[in-house]
C-alpha cells in the first residue's frame, strides 16, 4: 500500500467533510473548523486544502446549488471518497498505536 | 442569532466594489465563482452579525488572503492551436484577399497614408538636414564664434557678427584661454581670371564671377574645422597671395585638379596668386564656402583696403565680413569666457564706445547656421532659423499623424463590417488570440505596402522638394540607415494602432452578439456632444487643420501681393542695375557718356548701393554742435547726383546736388530730419553737416524711401553725398521698347570700357524680388500642404461617407419605397457631414486666425486680417466637403431598394 502524507490542516479538513452528512463546500467545512478547532482560518486557505485533497483522490467534487446570498453563483460541493476513509483509518490506527505505545505510569504523570 | 433578511437584491448590502473586481481580476476563471460565492455568503451573515463596516473590512481581508499563486494558476486551454506555418501562411492569404475585395477602401486608405508618409518624410529630412549643419568638425560643441552687442544711449541694442581687426590679435595675447583663435574675411565675390602657368600673362580671357566665394583664412582655421586637403597642406596658406581651390573649382579652371598646384589667377584685376592646394569638396551643410580659400596673410599685407575696409589698428570700423571663431579647451564652461571677453570689452573699447556700449559674446558654432540676428558668408546658404525648423517638423508631424488617424479611422471602420465573418468563424472553433493574429496581419499588409509606396513617393519628389526647400538634391543624404529603424518603429506602431482596435472588439464579440446587436455609441459623456463618435471627432480635426491651412495660405498670397504692390518711395521698373569696380574709377565718366548714347537710357548714376538693398552702412555725424557727434547713427549711402532721378526719388526741400560739385555736399531724408527735431525741412536747407571728417552743407531733404526690405523695419535716417571711391554700383534708368536690346547694349558699352571686368546685371525689380523669397517660400509650403492635408482630409471623409452610406443600405432602401426623392436622400445624408464640417470651421478659424497675427507681426507694413478671407476658407471648406459626400450619397440613393431590402 502507498504511503500519503497528509498535512495538519488536510487531515482536519477531511475529517470535517467525513464527519457531514451531506456534501460540504467552503463555508459550513470553514465554520466547522472554527468550531471544533477553535482557531481561525481563511476561506483560501480552505478552498486550496479542499482542491488538493480532490487531486488526491480522497474527495470527489459537484457542481452545486445557487442561492442568492451568493449572488446567484454555484457552489462546489465535496464529498468523501473510498481512497479518503481508507487514509483517515489509516491514520487513526497509526495514533492509536502511539497512544498505546504510551507505558501507564507515564500517562498518569502527566495528569491523563 | 439571525434575523431573516427579507431585503430584495437592490437593497442586499454589498461587499466592497473594488475587492470584488480584484478577486475577478487575479483569480482562475475556473475557480472564481465558487470562491467568490463563498465570499459574499460569508460577507452576508457576517454583516448581520457584526455590522456592515466590519463585514466589508474581513470581506477585503479575506480577498486579500485569496491573492495566493494556486488561485492565480489558469487552467490550460484543452482546445489550444498552436500556429502553424500553414497558418501564418493562411494568415496572408485571407489577408490579401481581404484587400482585394475592397479594392476601392484599400486603394482609398493606402493612398492616404503613404502621401502622408511621403510628406512627413520629406519634412523630417529637410529638417535633419537643416539641424547638421557644420557639425562634422571634431568637437563642434567647443568651437564659438565671437559677435559684439552695442547698446546706445537709448537703449538700443546693435547686434554684429563682425569684429574691428585688431581685435584677433589682441585676443590671443590678452586671453590665452582661448586654444585657437582664427580670425576669418568672407566673402570676396571676386573676378578670378586664369592666368595658368605664367604669372605675368596678359592676354588670359577665362573670366570668373564668382559670387559668395573668395573665404580668407589662415593655417590654423584647418585646426578646428575639419575641411580635408586633396594636395597640399593648410600650412601653405602661411604666406600672402596664395589661394587653394576645391576640386570642382579647380577642375573648373584647370580641369585637371592635379594641375591646379603651381599655376597662378589673377583676383579681382589686382593681384596674383599661386594655388597652393587643393581642398576636398566641402559637404553641403556647412555655412563656410570653401571653394576659393585665399591665406589671410594676403589681408594682412595688403595696404590697399582690397580685402574688406579697415585696418589692424584700426578699433572703429567694423564689417560682418570680419569674424572671428575661437575654440574653448575641453570642459571649459561659456560662462567664463564670456566674463572673460566682457573684462576684455570693457579693456579695449572703454573710450571708444562713442555710439554705445559695446560687449563681446560668445555664439556656439551650431548657432551659425540658425540665429537669425548675425549675416552668414554666403547668400547662397541662408540662416534658416530654429522657429522656422519647428514649423516644418510641426507640419510634418501633423501630417503623418492626419494620415495615420485617417488609417485607422477607416480601417476599424472596415473591420465591423467583418462582424459576421468573425461570428462564423468562432462558431467553427476559432481561438481569440487567433483572430487577433489574423486581424493584425492584415493590418500589417496593408501598413507594409503604404510604407513602401510612401518611401518610393518621397524618393520620386525629392528633386522637386529640393528646389523648394533650397537643400541640395542628393539623396543619399537623407536615405540613410537609420531611417529604415524609424520606419520600421512607424509600420509597428501603425499596425497595433489601426489592428489592435479592431481586432480586439471583434474577437470579444460573442457569436450572438454579431448577428443581433448594433455597435454604436457616442465616446464623450457629454448630454451636448452625444452623438458625436470617435471617428466623426477625427474627422473634424482634419478638417480644421486644412482650415488653418487654407487660411495661412490666403493671408499669405495677400501679404506677398501687398507688399509686391507696396510703394516702395523709388522706381521698381525700368531701372537696370550692375555691378561695378573701384579699381577703374577713373573710366566712369567714359562709361556715362557711352550708355548715354545708347538709344533708350534716358538717364545713368553710380553709386555704393541701389536705394533699397542689403548694405548696411552706418556712421556717426554731427549736425547742432559739429564738434559734437549726435547719440544715434546714421545710414549713409554714396551716389552721384544723378541718383536721384533715375531712381525717381522726389525732393520735399532743395535740390540734389550737381553732378560735378567739388565741395562735400549732402542729402538728407525726412526721417533724418524728425529724429534731430527739425520740423520745417526747408530750415534745414544750407546748414553744415559733418559725417565723420567730412564737414559739408545739406542742399536738399529727399522724401523717405525704404532703404531695406520691408520686413527688415521702418525707415531708418539717411545721409547721401557724393565719393566715388566707392561706386561699386551702376543703375540706368531704361525707357525703351525693347528692353532686352537695350541691356545687350549696355553690357557691350560696359565690356568695351572695363575689359577686365566681367559684367553682371539685373533689373531692378528681379532682385526686390529676392527679398521675399523667405516669404514665397512659406507660401509655397503653405500652398503645397494645404492642398495635402485637404487631400487626405477628402480621402477620409470619401471613406467615411461610403461607410455610413454602407450602413444605412436598408433604411434609405425603406425611405425610396415610402416615396423619398433621391435627392431628399442626398440630403439626408449629406446633412451628418455638414454638421461635422461646421464644427471644423468654428474650431479652425480662431486657430488660424492668432497663427497668422503672430506671423503678420514680423512685418513692418502688414495687412490687416479681414473677414471675408474666413467666409471664403469656410464656404470652400464646405464646397469641397460636400462635393466628396455627394459622390457617395448619390450613389447610395440611386441603389434600386429591391436590391437593398432583399435579404432580411
Amino acid at each position: 500500500m502507498k504511503k500519503t502524507v497528509l498535512g495538519e490542516l488536510e487531515e482536519l479538513v477531511l475529517l470535517v467533510v467525513a464527519a457531514s452528512t451531506d456534501d460540504v463546500y467552503g463555508v459550513p467545512v470553514l465554520e466547522q473548523l472554527q468550531l471544533q478547532t477553535g482557531r481561525s482560518f481563511t476561506i483560501s486557505a480552505v478552498h486550496t486544502t479542499l482542491y488538493r485533497l480532490e487531486e488526491k483522490g480522497f474527495l470527489i467534487s459537484s457542481v452545486g446549488g445557487a442561492t442568492a446570498e451568493r449572488g446567484g453563483r454555484s457552489k462546489r460541493l465535496f464529498s468523501l471518497t473510498t481512497e479518503g476513509g481508507r487514509v483517515l483509518r489509516q491514520m487513526q490506527q497509526m495514533r492509536a498505536r502511539l497512544w498505546e505505545s504510551i507505558p501507564e505510569g507515564k500517562l498518569h504523570l502527566f495528569g491523563l | 442569532m439571525t434575523r431573516k433578511q427579507s431585503t430584495s437584491p437592490l437593497e442586499r448590502p454589498s461587499p466592497p466594489r473594488w475587492a470584488d473586481a480584484l478577486l475577478e481580476w487575479f483569480v482562475a476563471p475556473h475557480l472564481l465563482e465558487y470562491v467568490q460565492g463563498d465570499l459574499h455568503e460569508t460577507f452576508q451573515k457576517r454583516v448581520v452579525q457584526v455590522g456592515l463596516n466590519r463585514a466589508r473590512r474581513e470581506y477585503v481581508w479575506a480577498v486579500l488572503n485569496c491573492l495566493t499563486p494556486f488561485f492565480a494558476k489558469r487552467n490550460p486551454n484543452p482546445y489550444s492551436n498552436r500556429t502553424t506555418t500553414n497558418m501564418i501562411w493562411n494568415n496572408f492569404t485571407i489577408a490579401w484577399r481581404g484587400l482585394k475585395r475592397n479594392r476601392s477602401f484599400t486603394a482609398l486608405n493606402v493612398l492616404g497614408l503613404s502621401v502622408g508618409v511621403a510628406a512627413a518624410l520629406l519634412l523630417f529630412m529637410t529638417v535633419r538636414y537643416e539641424l547638421s549643419f557644420d557639425q562634422f568638425h571634431t568637437q563642434p560643441d567647443r568651437v564659438y564664434r565671437v559677435v559684439r552687442e552695442t547698446v546706445d544711449a537709448n537703449g538700443n541694442k546693435d547686434l554684429t557678427p563682425g569684429n574691428p581687426l585688431p581685435v584677433a590679435a589682441a585676443l590671443k595675447t590678452d586671453i590665452p584661454q582661448f586654444e585657437t583663435v582664427v580670425p576669418v574675411f568672407g566673402t570676396l565675390d571676386p573676378q578670378v581670371t586664369v592666368l595658368g602657368s605664367d604669372p605675368k600673362a596678359t592676354n588670359a580671357t577665362a573670366k570668373f564671377l564668382e559670387d559668395d566665394e573668395g573665404l580668407l583664412v589662415g593655417p590654423e582655421f584647418f585646426q578646428i574645422f575639419n575641411f580635408r586637403w586633396l594636395i597640399g597642406q593648410p600650412d601653405a596658406l602661411a604666406q600672402p597671395n596664395v589661394v587653394a581651390l576645391s576640386k570642382t573649382f579647380a577642375e573648373k579652371y584647370f580641369s585637371d585638379a592635379r594641375q591646379a598646384v603651381g599655376k597662378f589667377l589673377r583676383i579681382n584685376n589686382h593681384t596674383t596668386m599661386r594655388v597652393v592646394g587643393v581642398l576636398a569638396d566641402a559637404p553641403p551643410n556647412t555655412s563656410f564656402p570653401m571653394n576659393l580659400v585665399i591665406s589671410y596673410a594676403t589681408k594682412q599685407a595688403d595696404k590697399a583696403k582690397r580685402y574688406g575696409f579697415g585696418s589692424f589698428d584700426d578699433w572703429y570700423s567694423t564689417s560682418s565680413n570680419d569674424q572671428i571663431f575661437v575654440r574653448l579647451p575641453r570642459n571649459y564652461a561659456v560662462a567664463s569666457a564670456n566674463a572673460l571677453l566682457a573684462r576684455f570689452s570693457r579693456k579695449h573699447y572703454n573710450g571708444r564706445d562713442d555710439n554705445g556700449k559695446k560687449t563681446n559674446f560668445l555664439s556656439p558654432l551650431v548657432d551659425l547656421h540658425h540665429d537669425v540676428r548675425f549675416d552668414t558668408f554666403s547668400n547662397k546658404v541662408a540662416v534658416v532659423s530654429h522657429q522656422r525648423i519647428w514649423n516644418l517638423a510641426t507640419v510634418g508631424g501633423l501630417l503623418l499623424l492626419m494620415a495615420c488617424v485617417n488609417f485607422v479611422n477607416l480601417a476599424s471602420a472596415l473591420a465591423t463590417q467583418r462582424a459576421k465573418e468573425v461570428g462564423v468563424r468562432k462558431v467553427l472553433g476559432s481561438q481569440k488570440g487567433q483572430l487577433v493574429v489574423q486581424f493584425l496581419t492584415e493590418t500589417f499588409v496593408m501598413v507594409l505596402v503604404s510604407l513602401l509606396l510612401g518611401v518610393g513617393l518621397a524618393y520620386v519628389a525629392l528633386p522637386f522638394v529640393s528646389a523648394l526647400f533650397v537643400i541640395p538634391p542628393q539623396a543619399s543624404l537623407y536615405f540613410r540607415p537609420d531611417l529604415t529603424l524609424a520606419l520600421l518603429g512607424l509600420l509597428v506602431l501603425l499596425t497595433l494602432l489601426a489592428g489592435l482596435y479592431p481586432a480586439l472588439i471583434l474577437s470579444s464579440f460573442s457569436p450572438l452578439d454579431v448577428f443581433g446587436k448594433q455597435l454604436s455609441r457616442g465616446w464623450l459623456g457629454h448630454p451636448l456632444l452625444r452623438g458625436l463618435s470617435l471617428r466623426q471627432s477625427l474627422i473634424v480635426f482634419q478638417f480644421a487643420t486644412a482650415l488653418v491651412l487654407i487660411i495661412s495660405t490666403l493671408i499669405n498670397l495677400r501679404q506677398m501681393d501687398y507688399l509686391s504692390r507696396m510703394d516702395l518711395g523709388f522706381d521698381k521698373e525700368g531701372v537696370f542695375n550692375f555691378s561695378m569696380d573701384t579699381e577703374y574709377r577713373t573710366r566712369n565718366t567714359t562709361l556715362r557718356h557711352e550708355l548715354l548714347r545708347i538709344p533708350g537710357v534716358s538717364v545713368v548714376t553710380f553709386s555704393s548701393d541701389v536705394p533699397s538693398s542689403n548694405n548696411k552702412w552706418r556712421s556717426t555725424f554731427a549736425f547742432t554742435n559739429l564738434s559734437k557727434d549726435e547719440d544715434f547713427t546714421v545710414s549713409m549711402k554714396m551716389a552721384d547726383g544723378n541718383y536721384f532721378k533715375t531712381h525717381g526719388l522726389s525732393f520735399v526741400a532743395g535740390v540734389p546736388y550737381a553732378a560735378n560739385d567739388t565741395l562735400p555736399k549732402f542729402v538728407a531724408n525726412e526721417t533724418l530730419l524728425r529724429k534731430l527735431g527739425v520740423k520745417n525741412p526747408a530750415l534745414a536747407i544750407g546748414r553744415n553737416l559733418r559725417l565723420g571728417n567730412t564737414t559739408g552743407s545739406v542742399v536738399g531733404i529727399v522724401k523717405d524711401f525704404h532703404t531695406n526690405s520691408a520686413r527688415d523695419g521702418s525707415v531708418q535716417p539717411l545721409l547721401l553725398m557724393a565719393d566715388d571711391k566707392f561706386y561699386y554700383a551702376g543703375s540706368v534708368k531704361i525707357r525703351s521698347q525693347n528692353l532686352s536690346q537695350t541691356v545687350e547694349r549696355i553690357k557691350a558699352t560696359y565690356s568695351r570700357v572695363f575689359p577686365e571686368v566681367a559684367f553682371v546685371g539685373r533689373f531692378y525689380d528681379e532682385s526686390l524680388n529676392a527679398y521675399y523669397k523667405g516669404e514665397r517660400q512659406m507660401g509655397w509650403l503653405c500652398r503645397t500642404f494645404a492642398g495635402l492635408t485637404i487631400f487626405i482630409a477628402c480621402l477620409g471623409l470619401l471613406g467615411l461617407a461610403a461607410f455610413t452610406a454602407e450602413q444605412r443600405r436598408k433604411e434609405i432602401g425603406v425611405r425610396k419605397v415610402l416615396g423619398a426623392s433621391v435627392a431628399g436622400i442626398v440630403a439626408l445624408l449629406n446633412q451628418d457631414f455638414l454638421k461635422l464640417v461646421v464644427i471644423a470651421i468654428l474650431i479652425g478659424s480662431p486657430i488660424a486666425w492668432y497663427l497668422m497675427s503672430q506671423w503678420l507681426q514680423d512685418f513692418t507694413y502688414r495687412i490687416d486680417i479681414e473677414w471675408w478671407v474666413f467666409a471664403v476658407a469656410g464656404l470652400l471648406a464646405v464646397g469641397i466637403a460636400l462635393l466628396t459626400v455627394s459622390f457617395q450619397s448619390i450613389k447610395a440613393a440611386l441603389i434600386n431598394p429591391v436590391k437593398s431590402l432583399r435579404s432580411e
